[in-house]
């Protein structure tokens, strides 16, 4: 069947190896593995049967638990990521074949990535942490309470997001669709309990050498006599929990939240051992953050989320303050620019304002996700990614910026900060 | 196989000088010593405690870009191997690295892991200078000062 499947794809005209080949050649600083990565992230993955078979349960670390969902709408069963051989991540979104996603297979009993005829890579999946196989005292399965980065713990304490409910959602977003499937599917708790958090990442850390940060993310929370305290105190909360765990006071940290006023992020910083901070600002374009993130625009707005990134850079220092885009939405329609010329020179140009300022800007490749509003819309072209990157690593060239919390390592989803190895 | 018997002895003796030189993207060279260079299997591999070095980042340019890696190894009897390598894997993850990072914490107290590198030998040259004479002396004989062949 799965071979079969090849065949058939075989037949297909397009050729997206030679697209890869034409744009190694045009972009000869660019490096391959993280051109290869972009192009998976960008059409998505397929795992044929003997692939999956290859993922055993016990050693690799399966898809699931993650914030977002994929784009063939299967929630489980499948690797949630591998590495390239120079120790690239690439996390994955598994898509249908009609969609003409590259290929894992295995061919010579070796786990291959496969574009056509084309076998380009040998990869790894990415292996399971020893605290997958435990549960809290209260008896939850600690994969649900945190996941894992090949070198990070990743919680996300609220998976829900408060803008649902006033339908101001992102329309590129999926986080409560994909929950919903969660629940449903593993029981995924929705908010989680600061003891069950501060007993998983004890155990998380009596595995030597598996991690060299924590990081969390939630869903907006706009609740509290301000706007945001209530997810701020929860933070704080979970903060000061996962903090018993280490002897000093500050620990390696990213908090990928909503953009907090100057109070809520000095009790943030001041409380906690919290050492990086990411309000994601998703888009660099006014006009399109008010149609695609509605409850941002709302709650916050443009210019104030890009002062209050701005403003937190005295609290984290320069270089420990970041937000990200979801490349490629600035090009969906109808609103989005026509020309990506255009978008590219609109992005740079935002990008640099903040940059400047002491604030990084990474990106990750949008995935259009069925669960999401524009989920049924294309994402950009390879060579729109190529230069995004490259455009925002030499900003950081020219800048002096470092990228320490958010780099290959850390997190792995971002193929600019990918280039920052080379800084 | 390139890496010999004689060459495996010696990278598993302590008193052998192991060093890495690598180049940036300006093509600058940068040597450093290597303790912890070892064979691995049919390849040499090096344990890079910093993840912030410049043989790090050069390591990685290396590998993104093909650039010219070497190793040299010197013995205590001034034997000493040249070894042109290529960055094979970057382990930064997974049993290989847990493994060769309990290892460390055990021989270097308080000494962080940040990667695993394995290295492809491509070309092995003998740079022990009584060898490299004898060969000079056969295939390049003009190259000697007269007075050493006076009478």
């Amino acid at each position: 069947m799965t071979s079969l499947l090849l065949q058939d794809k075989s037949t297909n005209k397009y050729s997206p190896t030679d697209e890869l080949n034409t744009l190694i050649h045009k972009y000869p600083q660019f490096p391959y593995f993280v051109m290869l990565k972009t192009d998976i992230q960008r059409r998505g993955i397929y795992y044929t049967q003997a692939a999956l078979e290859k993922a055993d349960p016990t050693i690799h670390q399966m898809a699931g638990t993650h914030i977002f969902g994929t784009r063939d709408g299967i929630l489980t069963h499948r690797p949630e990521a591998f590495m390239l051989r120079d120790g690239t991540s690439v996390l994955t979104t598994p898509t249908p074949l009609e969609q003409n996603p590259y290929i894992v297979d295995l061919r010579n009993d070796k786990l291959t990535l496969v574009d056509g005829q084309n076998e380009l890579e040998e990869i790894e999946y990415w292996t399971k942490p020893d605290f997958y196989n435990q549960k809290t005292k209260s008896g939850i399965p600690m994969n649900l309470i945190a996941s894992a980065r090949p070198q990070r713990i990743y919680i996300m304490p609220n998976r829900y997001c408060f803008f649902w409910s006033n339908k101001q959602n992102c329309l590129f977003c999926d986080i409560v669709n994909n929950l919903q499937k969660q629940k449903k599917e593993l029981h995924m708790p929705t908010r989680l309990d600061p003891d069950d958090v501060e007993e998983t990442v004890k155990e998380a850390l009596k595995q030597n050498g598996r991690f060299t940060a924590i990081c969390l993310t939630s869903g907006s929370d706009y609740n509290g006599n301000n706007a945001f305290d209530r997810e701020t105190d929860y933070y704080i909360e979970i903060l000061k929990a996962i903090g018993k765990n280490f002897k000093t006071k500050k620990f390696p940290s990213q908090l990928i939240a909503t953009a907090f006023n100057s109070e809520q992020l000095g009790r943030l910083y001041e409380q906690t051992g919290i050492l990086s901070y990411t309000p994601d600002i998703e888009v660099l374009n006014e006009r399109l953050f008010n149609w695609l993130c509605p409850g941002k625009a709302h709650w916050v707005g443009y210019k104030e989320w890009k002062k209050r990134l701005k403003d937190a850079v005295p609290i984290f220092g320069r270089g420990y303050v970041n937000t990200c885009i979801v490349a490629g939405i600035e090009l969906a329609q109808p609103y989005g620019f026509k020309d990506e010329d255009e978008a590219l020179k609109n992005v740079l140009t935002e990008a640099e304002d903040l940059i400047s300022s002491g604030v990084n800007v990474v990106f990750t490749v949008w995935a259009p996700r069925p669960g999401s509003v524009i989920g049924n819309q294309k994402n950009a072209s390879l060579e729109y990614y190529i230069r995004l990157a490259l455009g925002l690593h030499n900003l950081r060239k020219k800048y002096g910026l470092r990228l320490d919390h958010d780099d290959y390592r850390r997190c792995g989803n971002h193929p600019d900060s990918d280039l920052a190895r080379i800084l | 196989m390139l890496l010999d018997s004689q060459i495996r002895e010696l990278l598993q003796k302590e008193s052998t000088i192991k060093i890495l030189s690598t180049i940036d993207e300006n093509n600058q060279i940068h040597t450093v010593t290597k303790d912890s260079l070892q064979i691995y299997n049919d390849n040499l591999l090096y344990l890079e405690y910093l993840e912030s070095s410049t043989t790090n980042r050069n390591m990685t340019f290396s590998m993104w870009f093909k650039n010219s890696v070497t190793v040299l190894i010197v013995a205590e009897n001034k034997i000493s191997y040249q070894i042109k390598v290529t960055p094979l894997k970057c382990i930064i993850s997974g049993p290989i690295f847990q493994n060769f990072y309990t290892e460390t914490l055990k021989k270097h107290n308080n000494t962080d892991l940040a990667a695993v590198w394995l290295l492809e030998p491509d070309k092995v040259i003998n740079e022990t200078l009584s060898i490299r004479q004898k060969e000079e002396s056969i295939k390049r004989p003009y190259f000697k000062h007269l007075d050493r062949l006076a009478l």
